[in-house]
């Protein structure tokens, strides 16, 4: 069977759906497939047999994704406008959004996990942590962490690729660390990955031979300061894949990056040594100068 | 509803259809290109032209004329 023609039965049901209940969203699943082929559909259908394994769980991701995708788009749109994001505070934030226990476990999670799959720029991000994390396998036994965990997807994938090593994953959402947890355990990797409630800026961990830092930059007031105590968090020698978005406004975005530099600068600033980085854009522009969301990963040590 | 001439024309030029082709038929399932980015924009022209704000839950159910229309009704104060 051509790897184009591979059998993805979860991914179908996903994709059956979004046709049903979200039919603006009914080519989500096969545009993607389109642009990405059959190894992306192969690694999609198991994320999606193993952490939405009933058609209930299917339901509430595609209502979640929908939303999240709305909302996405609608701010997006109002950015364009106004060239600001519409939240400036962490606690307007948290109200909106951290602090909605039902939002956070029904819309922004089951979303923000097909989200990873089903925008391209997102997917492409994954692809070039798994190029990275195939050379901290090279590295042999060690320690990694991840701050700012979200999904797990990223623990996730790391754990996966590199059998020797073991992981704690810190987030302050008590959903995100159970998510983190379900989404390790489903992959069989519950007894290598430790999740933590944690603010590891107020409580510092031990430093990690390898850390992992994705899209968390874009959603703090002061990004510096916390660059500052992760660096901390990596011992000498050891390499960091640090990600965020680049003007890109979600519910949940405080700090506006509008290009690579301004992240360049805060990195080196915090002490990393920027080894280089792979951008991915989630769209060509509307019209010349309109800013399109982008996201970018730093491999820094 | 008053206007509905102008609603009538704002969804058929946010979705791409004539305009005597939007009827109380149109909906997600009879539109294929009828997709999330062109409800969006259409979410946005309905805003602006109607000087209305379309509340967040209200976008995810437009998925019909009728309701479009329903929606914008309510915005005007006439729902």
């Amino acid at each position: 069977m051509a790897a184009a023609d591979v059998a993805t039965p979860a991914l179908d049901r996903l994709e059956a759906r979004f046709r049903s209940a979200s039919p603006i969203f009914r080519d989500a699943v096969p545009r993607v497939r389109t642009l990405l082929g059959g190894r992306w559909a192969a690694d999609a259908d198991d994320a999606v047999a193993r952490l939405l394994p009933s058609d209930d769980a299917v339901a509430g991701a595609v209502d979640g994704y929908a939303r999240f995708a709305l909302d996405a788009l609608r701010l997006q749109a109002r950015f364009e406008q106004t060239g600001e994001y519409r939240h400036r505070t962490y606690d307007e934030v948290a109200a909106a959004v951290y602090l909605d226990d039902e939002y956070m476990r029904t819309c922004y999670l089951p979303g923000l996990l097909l989200a990873h799959y089903l925008w391209p720029h997102h997917y492409r991000q994954l692809r070039a942590f798994d190029a990275w994390a195939e050379d901290v396998a090279r590295t042999g036994p060690g320690r990694c962490s991840e701050v700012g965990v979200g999904t797990g997807i990223y623990s996730r994938r790391l754990l996966a690729a590199a059998p020797d090593l073991l992981g704690t994953a810190f987030d302050i959402s008590p959903q995100s660390a159970a998510f983190a947890r379900r989404h390790a355990e489903a992959f069989g990797l519950g007894d290598r990955l430790r999740v933590e409630l944690r603010d590891v800026i107020a409580d510092p961990p031990e430093p990690a031979d390898h850390l992992v830092c994705v899209e968390v930059l874009e959603h703090l007031e002061d990004p510096v300061a916390f660059l500052g105590g992760l660096r901390a968090m990596l011992r000498p020698g050891g390499r960091a894949f640090i990600a965020t978005a680049l003007n890109a406004a979600n519910a949940d975005h405080i700090y506006l990056y509008r290009t690579s530099s301004e992240v360049i600068v805060q990195l080196e600033a915090a002490g990393f040594a920027v080894e280089g980085y792979v951008s991915n854009w989630a769209a060509v522009p509307r019209r010349p100068g309109v800013p399109v969301p982008e996201v970018i990963a730093f491999m820094v040590s | 509803m008053p206007g509905e001439e102008r609603l009538r024309e704002v969804v058929a030029a946010m979705l791409e259809l004539d305009v005597a082709d939007v009827d109380d038929d149109t909906s997600t399932d009879t539109v294929l290109t009828w997709d999330s980015v062109r409800h969006m924009n259409l979410v946005i022209a309905l805003e602006q032209a109607f000087d209305i704000t379309i509340p967040d839950d209200d976008v995810a159910t437009m998925t019909s004329y009728p309701i479009v229309r329903a929606v914008v009704e309510e915005q005007l104060g006439g729902g």
